[in-house]
């Protein structure tokens, strides 16, 4: 099986290097002094396309399309090709090159070998089968015509079972992660091991810390009980009032653990200079609000970024009894005067339907403001 | 005779169940409570207690560098028991580093708690194996020491067999040794490490590749 998926992988490599075969053939082709005493025209375009093809291994999209089908039809090794980042363009391009050129020669093979082989094979039984003319190469085979058609055949597929694994032997090395990809992933990485850090730190400063009082009261409580009865009654309100913080604080810690992506971690992760600040205060705000309200600043500072570019922005939160109110504002970037439309308005406006908020936009005075409005009991 | 003990916490109703839980029993005397590192070095010089309790996340001076300073500068120096909220916690790692005498859990039972302070105040270590192990794979520098040429075979058994937990009648036990002898073992390898008691040998031990984690 994984060889016929290799094979047809292979294949795949050839319908790719079709158009760039297909155009080198016009260009060439319909130019007469240019191939005069060419014997061997296909070999030539197939020659010429491949450069072409070379340089639309450098776009982007090479790698979009050749990871995913190296990790379904090469198996193994292929498959510890991680489809996140960029890879690097330059060995990206030299993958492409190999997928296609070997394809190409592998298609040609898979369309011409067969046929003359069975041809081959049946030469014996030529004249049974009324066949008056062949091909001067198969008169000259004589009576080893059969053998030379199966050893052709032996042939084609050792060639696909060789070029597909040259390819899953290639893939990890060519398509893997550049540098800067790799450089993204620690940084992901760090960043994730930070937050972790800091929700242990609370964890042990919040609740552990508290457990530790409530055990010690309650261990102290228990050895005076009868010779100190106002230790001990004392010793259980303590123990009381530190357990009911105690469960306050871990509220707290929980809903940051559900939900990590607090306001500071989106603006540092912007890249945008933000002037945030928040009235109210923020536990206040619901985990399935804050969620929304989370990914509206998101979109909200990527529009930013698309439309006006690195500027300051300025982030108003305030926190009231019953709703929310989030402005967003920033200087009109160059030429950029949008009002309406795009993806991440369109984002915004249905995240702010479902929870029944309120969402008004516009250039009031030379400054884009985006301002919406959340109700506090979540959606009704 | 009863033991004279400080307790430093920056929280005052750890403070106040420690003092209750350790005075019920006749052998102590609480003589002192500190909040934070500066207090409990001005009150041990004033009080001369003999076993200090510290935790070690305290404002101003903590725990850490309150050890340090107690047996470097005070003279002689108390016995110091760290005590803590979690075990796996790298400022218990650095106050045994820095000379501690052992720790304790918050979450100890009261009868633990004075077994261990007994230990401590006749002059023993709380060395718990398998804590230590694991404080030093987490936490532990690799100073690439070479101990084991430092050593010699009979003192090298004896190390590892500290870093069991063993105390020195059992280790002569093991090793068909007098306690004696053990004893001028022990004493041999705290010397050539310059290590104050048998939890700074462990940790260099460690520390230094001779044991693994």
């Amino acid at each position: 099986m994984r060889i016929l998926r290799r094979w047809l992988y292979l294949i795949i490599g050839g319908a790719l290097l079709m158009p760039f075969i297909v155009l080198v053939t016009v260009l060439l082709g319909s130019n007469r002094s240019l191939m005069e005493g060419v014997v061997n025209a296909d070999l030539l375009y197939f020659a010429a396309a491949l450069p072409l093809a070379a340089v639309a291994g450098f776009f982007p999209l090479a790698r979009t399309i050749e990871v995913p089908m190296a990790r379904a039809m090469l198996g193994d090794r292929a498959q510890a090709v991680d489809p996140a980042g960029r890879g690097d363009r330059g060995r990206v391009a030299l993958y492409w090159l190999a997928h296609v050129g070997l394809g190409g020669v592998v298609s040609a093979m898979t369309l011409a070998i067969p046929p003359a082989a069975v041809i081959m094979v049946l030469m014996p039984f030529a004249a049974d089968l009324g066949w008056r003319q062949h091909p001067p190469w198969v008169d000259a085979l004589g009576g080893f015509a059969p053998v030379a058609g199966i050893a052709l055949l032996a042939g084609l597929v050792l060639a696909a079972v060789g070029a597909g694994e040259a390819l899953a032997r290639l893939a990890p090395t060519l398509l893997g992660p550049s540098a800067h990809d790799r450089i993204a992933t620690l940084r992901r990485t760090a960043e994730q091991l930070a937050e972790r850090n800091r929700l242990a730190r609370e964890l042990h400063d919040s609740v552990g810390h508290t457990l530790s009082v409530v055990i010690l009261q309650a261990s102290a409580a228990s050895a005076v009980l009868d010779t100190d009865l106002e230790f001990a009654r004392k010793a259980l309100s303590h123990i009381e009032e530190t357990a009911r913080e105690a469960q306050s604080e871990l509220d707290d810690v929980l809903g940051m653990l559900r939900e990590t992506p607090r306001l500071r971690h989106i603006l540092g992760r912007s890249g945008l200079q933000v002037d945030a600040a928040v009235a109210g205060d923020e536990t206040r705000i619901p985990p399935q609000v804050a969620h929304e309200l989370h990914q509206i600043l998101r979109e909200g500072l990527t529009n930013i970024i698309r439309h006006a570019g690195q500027v300051p922005a300025r982030l108003r939160l305030d926190i009231r009894d019953a709703e929310l109110e989030m402005t967003l504002s920033n200087p009109l970037g160059r030429g950029s005067s949008r009002v309406a439309g795009g993806r991440g308005l369109q984002g915004i406006r249905e995240r702010v339907s479902v929870l029944r908020g309120e969402l008004a936009f516009g250039v009031p005075d030379e400054e884009w403001v985006l301002k919406v409005k959340l109700p506090l009991g979540g959606p009704s | 005779m009863t033991w004279r003990v400080l307790v430093a916490d920056d929280e005052e109703l750890i403070r106040a169940g420690l003092r209750v839980l350790i005075a019920a029993d006749p052998e102590f005397e609480v003589v002192g409570e500190a909040s934070d590192g500066v207090s409990a070095l001005s009150q041990v010089r004033s009080l001369k207690p003999d076993l200090v309790l510290m935790d070690v996340r305290m404002p101003r001076v903590d725990g850490i560098e309150a050890t340090r300073h107690l047996l470097s500068k005070v003279s002689p120096p108390p016995k110091v028991v760290v005590i803590t909220t979690f075990q796996n916690d790298e400022y218990v790692y650095e106050a045994l580093r820095a000379g501690a005498s052992g720790f304790l859990l918050k979450r100890a039972r009261p009868a633990e708690l004075i077994q261990a302070l007994k230990l401590v105040a006749q002059g023993d270590s709380l060395l718990f194996p398998a804590a230590i192990r694991q404080l030093a794979a987490n936490f532990g520098a690799r100073t690439g020491d070479t101990l084991s040429a430092r050593l010699t075979e009979r003192e090298s058994q004896v190390l590892r067999l500290m870093a069991e937990g063993l105390t020195n009648a059992e280790i002569a036990a093991r090793l068909y040794l007098g306690v004696e002898t053990v004893k001028t073992h022990v004493g041999g390898v705290l010397a050539k490490l310059g290590a104050r008691d048998r939890i700074q040998a462990v940790i260099m031990a460690y520390e230094s590749g001779f044991l693994r984690h």
